[in-house]
This record gives C-alpha cells, structure tokens and sequence, in this order.
C-alpha cells in the first residue's frame, strides 16, 4: 500500500510545529518533530528514524 | 438561520504511536472548542505496515527485524513518543504486543457503521498502549466492541470473514488522493489538512481556522 497521490492535493496543509511526530505513510517509520527538522509536508522531507 | 457544521476526518491506525497520541489532543481540542456541538469527528482507517504477521509478537523485536536497529536503538525510538505520551498523561508500554491491524480496521468499519467507530479505535488503542497483552485476541476485541453497543455477533460475523477489507482499502486510496504522507492524517472542513500528530495548541489553531473558513 505504500504508494504515493498522482495528483496535487486539494487540501491547504497546515505546518506542523515541534510539539508532536507522524508515521511516514510510504515506509512505516514514526518520526518526533524537532524544531530543528522538517515535517511531512516540508519542501525537502526527511524520514528519520522510527519512533 | 443554520450554520454548517464542521467536519474533521481522520486516518489512522490502532498500531500508529503518533495516532494514539494525536487522537487525544484532536478529542481534547475539540471539547475545548466553542463550537464543539457543531463539530462531527470521523474516523478513517489506514493500515500503516500490512506486512505486519498476523501472529502476536512484540514491538522492541519487531522494531529490531523490521527497520534493522539495535534493541537499543529500539527502545529509544519509543521512549520519545512515550514521554510525549507522559506528557499528555496517557499510559504507554513500550513492551506492547504487535500484530497485522487488519482485523482491528475492519471492525472499526463496523464501528462507523454503528456510530462508534472513532471510540472504538480508541478502546483498541488504549488496550493496546496500556499494554494489555491480549489486545489482539477477538476475545478481546469482541469485548470492546460490546461495550460500545455493537452487536456481539455482528463482530465474529466480521472476524470470521473478510468484511469491511474493501472499506479499509477504500480509506487508504481517498487518503492516498489527498497527498496524505504521514499519520494521523487530519482534515478539517474538507479544506486543510495536518499530517502527524501536533501540539494542542496547533490543534486548536486549526480548528479556528478551518471554522471560520466554513462560516467565511
């Protein structure tokens, strides 16, 4: 299941601020923000380790 | 005069982390909201790792096999959610079973379908987090559903059977159109969207922002 939208998205997505995580939809990794890192919708995502 | 009512729709999984802690800051923004009444939440399925074995094993080994870390390594990755989870107040066993969530999806489809769904995705969670080394089995499961007023056999019926399986594939491609990359995945009035789970406050601004776009 781990494909990826062919299309843009419809939706206006919020920034997300340090305070939280998400588990990547494509791998399964589970991810904390850090101030200092980028989210899942951040221009230049990074997947870093699972939570 | 009628005001539309806010809708907020929500993917996650019963084994997602972030989803656990997220649906408890989402549910608490809302109760806090002002306009709480005229709020509908929603629960959409997406099954994180179908790849999961459906026989019970436990997360640090799981971790270990499935992203190659060090049981150290694992351990750390969960003590980060968990004090966040602390945090929040929300138990959180970092030694908890794991299993194919498959089942427990399609029975949160049966939930919807009884009004439920959403807190009994959260009944599985909390077995699950809190540690209850049984939360897979169907006994269990069965119990959960009860308690929130589905019938008993209408859960086996579904256990005993594939049903609700294309409803969970059907949740994941909607998601999947949506440019879903992480969960939770949150969108509020068919309009905006977060990905992950974010503080109460962010929550909260959302909420606002999403409301008063639908009442523009």
């Amino acid at each position: 299941m781990a494909d990826t939208p062919s299309a843009p998205s419809p939706l206006a997505f919020i920034e997300t601020g340090p305070d939280g995580g998400w588990c990547d939809v494509e791998t399964g990794t589970c991810t904390i923000s850090a101030a200092d890192q980028e989210g899942p919708h951040s221009e230049s995502q990074t997947t870093a380790g699972d939570s | 005069m009628t005001f539309p009512r806010l809708t907020i729709d929500v993917w996650a999984d019963v084994l997602c982390p972030w989803c656990y802690v997220g649906e408890h800051r989402l549910s608490t923004a809302v109760a806090q909201s002002p306009h709480a009444a005229d709020i509908d939440l929603k629960i959409h399925t997406w099954q994180l790792d179908p790849n999961v074995p459906t026989e019970v094993s436990w997360i640090p080994e799981y971790r270990v096999r499935r992203y190659g870390v060090t049981p150290e390594q694992a351990r750390a990755m969960e003590r980060d959610v968990a004090g966040q989870a602390a945090a929040d107040g929300l138990p959180y066993v970092l030694d908890r079973p794991v299993r194919n969530t498959l089942d427990m999806l399609r029975l949160v489809h049966l939930g919807n379908e009884h009004g439920v769904g959403r807190p009994y995705m959260a009944a599985m969670q909390d077995e699950l987090f809190g540690g209850n080394p049984d939360a897979f089995r169907h006994d269990t499961l069965i119990r959960l559903g009860i308690n929130l007023g589905v019938p008993a056999d209408e859960i086996r019926d579904a256990l005993a059977t594939d049903r609700y399986a294309d409803a969970v594939r059907a949740d994941h491609a909607a998601a999947v159109g949506l440019g879903a990359r992480g969960v939770p995945f949150t969108v509020l009035g068919n309009s905006f969207a977060v990905s992950g789970t974010t503080s109460l406050a962010q929550y909260t601004d959302a909420i606002d922002r999403a409301w008063d776009h639908i009442h523009g």
